[in-house]
């Protein structure tokens, strides 16, 4: 089976926003962390991760919006009405978190009007860009009170941040007394996850009927999200803890790339599908070849990049 | 299911002036985004060069500086990049099937600079200094980079080439000729030798504020730092402001050439005539410009090469089409600024070459210059900004689609059109006071990473070792 240029698109698209997700999720499960008290929290290692990561992160999601606009313009009419206040909002909460940022890592300052700032900011941001799902998916907002779709996606979005993170900070910090509460809370998030998994896979079946025809290939990958699922929990108990942080973005990988893949045909729906949205091929044919050059740049760096980050815990380690 | 019905473009002009006052704060923080890692890495270099612990020393501590603003400037690019599609759904239809591709490279631009920011800012006791001073080029390149993608696609809504519009659909598309279409290379030049002069001058100006402290105009090991510091900034900024001037003029060339109706507004230029004179100041009265100084064939010689020569009046133009006529003072705000600033860049390197005048390039009337040059620069690439994007209206790509047109047809435009600039100000405080802070415990993020704090430039270390006449501020 060919896979159509638009249909190509859309998979970078997703899977810049799949980056963007991990990395944004174990930051903004760091802003939650940070407001723990110093006794317990690792926060000194805490920050060594948030300091250089940050920007880097905040690309993948310029990168997502960057595809949409650029290989699917004739949505973002449609997109832009239907998403003015959410994204609009979402901006006011990433300006408080940068502020949170500035006044914590730049400013050297731990005070609590910071690190609520920082949480505030992160948890606002992802909370109503969770919206921006209910939308594509319905072509509605969230309103009240809440759908079953809306319900699952914010428990989505709240456990998955601390699924991710805690599971990530269990593999990244070393302190013996923090990693208690993040194991204990990994678990909690964990069930949570999975019960907002399942009826996050539910939702959309109400309100957007095309996905039935995606019913088999919907069950058969819970099944195997449940399998992957189990395996986090064992990990964390044997003390496998990068198994554990893998185990967690591929059942979050699963369940994301799946309900993305589901969506087809659709960017918008009812509006508008992936292939009426697409831009010309001119510009889709200059934008691959420019990014694929572009990764001859970019995939050093980042590899330049980790590499220091490696050596960085180490010192990160040593003071402790 | 939302209604998608367009509702009366009642909110177009909080639109305008929110995406003005996110460009305007935006472009404070691109610009030195962009002029710091080369200011920088010059220094770097210099340090390693000489090997002068002053240099590296100084090198560090504006990298740090350097890093604070590049968050600034983050976010509020990250606001302009979904505004854009928010505030214009109908321009970004259109752009992102023609003129995507400067915008997807500006991306891929900006994370090369994240990423080797990164890597720059926190590898100083990592990597041997070659290699360090290695990794200031991506930096330099990739926000030069930046600015130049960006400003092709400014230059498309300019300039529009590349494509064919029938009945509303975009077709015979041709990326590469609208991304490099006529207006580029005075507009990306110009712009970006224009943040070049304003980052040396702003970091010039800082250190001269500091330089008229009596405390520093007493302490002879700092005020000899300090002057070598400002006559480097000086004479880089000498030589920017001079390729500026030459870039600004063969820019105005181009527009009286090819963008009559901005040029004859921004010249209040009301009559089509022969031996059109240049109008420095004076005040609009509707379409009249009362009490300028005229000099007679001046802008017929300026922009066409002869004052024969006959440049078109707004009289040529259907007046639907006109631009604000005010946008004629920030052009005049500029080009004043310019020449002051000329000015004083070569009084400063007059003063400075003439060894028996050189003590009066540090004297407080020559350093109060400086201190007003940094903020008067910043002013000009604005005033710059405001003649291009307003000079082009009522269009936003030029003879293509109106700005009315492109507009959203959400609500609430004007609520967040108050909300935005508000937070503006609380960002630009908080930078303040993070700087602050910063000069005066530097090296804070460093010490996360590799344990200690660095003595070299570290007024903490200095201040256990007071004999030694080391900078230790800002």
């Amino acid at each position: 089976m060919m896979i159509s240029a638009p249909e190509i698109a859309y998979g970078i698209a997703c899977v810049f926003l799949f980056l963007y997700l991990v990395l944004s999720s174990i930051e903004f499960g760091a802003a939650f962390y940070m407001l723990l008290p110093e006794s317990i929290l690792e926060r000194s290692t805490i920050r060594t991760y948030v300091n250089p990561i940050w920007e880097t992160t905040n690309i993948f999601l310029v990168f997502f919006a960057m595809m949409i606009f650029s290989c699917f313009p004739r949505a973002v009419p449609t997109l832009s009405l239907l998403l003015f206040p959410i994204v609009e909002v979402a901006l006011v909460f990433f300006v408080l978190r940068i502020l949170g940022i500035l006044g914590l890592f730049y400013g050297d300052s731990g005070k609590l009007a910071w690190r609520l700032l920082f949480f505030v900011g992160s948890w606002g941001a992802a909370l109503v860009l969770s919206g921006f799902y209910h939308v594509v998916v319905t072509g509605t907002r969230m309103s009240l009170p809440p759908d079953i779709l809306t319900t699952s996606l914010i428990l989505l979005v709240i456990s998955t941040m601390l699924l991710l993170s805690s599971t990530f900070f269990l593999m990244f910090t070393s302190r013996h007394r923090f990693h208690p509460y993040l194991a204990r809370l990994g678990y909690v998030s964990l069930l949570t996850w999975y019960g907002a998994a399942a009826l996050y896979l539910i939702g959309p079946f109400r309100d957007a009927p095309y996905m039935l025809d995606h019913l088999t290939a919907a069950t058969n990958g819970f099944i195997a999200v449940t399998l992957v699922t189990c395996a986090i929990p064992v990990c964390i108990h044997k003390r496998y803890f990068a198994t554990g942080f893998a185990s967690s973005v591929v059942a979050f990988a699963m369940l994301f790339f799946g309900s993305a893949y589901m969506h087809l045909p659709y960017l918008v729906y009812p509006a508008m599908t992936i292939v009426d949205a697409f831009t010309s091929a001119a510009i889709f044919h200059a934008i691959l070849i420019s990014g694929a050059v572009g990764a001859l740049f970019l995939i050093p760096a980042l590899y330049l990049l980790y590499a220091l980050f490696g050596v960085t815990q180490t010192a990160a380690e040593l003071i402790e | 299911m939302t209604d998608l019905t367009p509702i009366v473009h009642s909110s177009l002009g909080a639109g305008r002036t929110l995406m003005g006052d996110s460009l305007g704060f935006h472009i404070m923080f691109a610009l030195l985004g962009v002029g710091l890692p080369l200011l920088i890495s010059l220094a770097e270099l210099i340090g390693i060069l000489k090997q002068d612990d002053e240099w590296y020393a100084t090198a560090r501590r504006w990298s740090f500086a350097m890093g604070t603003l590049f968050v600034i400037g983050g976010i509020s690019g990250m606001i302009i990049s979904f505004q854009l599609s928010l505030l214009w759904p109908a321009f970004m239809a259109i752009a992102g099937q023609v003129i995507g591709l400067p915008f997807f490279l500006e991306g891929f631009a900006f994370f090369i600079e994240a990423i080797f920011l990164g890597i720059y800012l926190f590898s100083w006791d990592r990597f041997g200094t070659w290699t360090h001073w290695l990794c200031s080029l991506p930096l330099v390149i990739g926000s030069a980079s930046s600015a130049f993608f960006i400003t092709t696609a400014n230059a498309f809504m300019n300039s529009p080439q590349g494509f064919t519009l029938s009945n509303g659909v975009v077709s015979d598309i041709h990326p590469w000729k609208a991304m490099f279409n006529p207006a580029v290379p005075y507009e990306t030049s110009h712009s970006i030798l224009a943040y070049y002069l304003t980052s040396a001058l702003a970091v010039a100006s800082i250190y001269a504020l500091l330089m008229l402290r009596s405390e520093v105009r007493t302490n002879a090991a700092k005020f000899a730092y300090y002057k070598k510091i400002v006559s480097f900034l000086m004479m880089l900024a000498l030589g920017f402001v001079a390729i500026t001037g030459i870039l600004g003029d063969l820019s105005g060339k181009y527009i009286a050439e090819n963008e009559p109706i901005k040029f004859a507004a921004a010249e209040s230029l009301f009559h089509t005539q022969a031996y059109a004179p240049l109008a420095i100041g004076g005040v609009l009265h509707g379409a009249s410009l009362v009490g300028a100084i005229e000099i007679p064939g001046m802008l017929s010689l300026l922009s066409f090469g002869s004052a024969s020569t006959v440049v078109r009046g707004l009289d040529a133009f259907d007046p639907s089409q006109w631009p604000p006529l005010f946008i004629h003072y920030p052009l005049d705000l500029m080009i004043a600024i310019g020449v002051a600033i000329g000015g004083i860049c070569i009084l400063f390197a007059f003063l400075f070459y003439i060894t028996r005048l050189r003590a009066w390039a540090f004297s407080r009337p020559m350093l109060s210059l400086i201190v007003i040059a940094g903020p008067l620069s910043f002013i000009a690439v604005e005033c710059g900004w405001m003649v291009t994007e307003i000079g082009r209206q009522p269009y936003v790509i030029r003879g293509i689609m109106t700005t009315e047109q492109a507009f959203t047809t959400s609500p609430n435009v004007t609520t967040f059109g108050y909300i935005f600039p508000s937070l503006y100000m609380v960002l630009f405080a908080v930078a303040y006071w993070v700087l602050r802070r910063h000069y005066k415990k530097p090296f804070v993020m460093q010490k996360y990473f590799s344990g200690v704090l660095p003595e070299a430039g570290n007024p903490t270390a200095l201040d256990k070792r007071p004999d030694e006449q080391l900078p230790t501020s800002l």
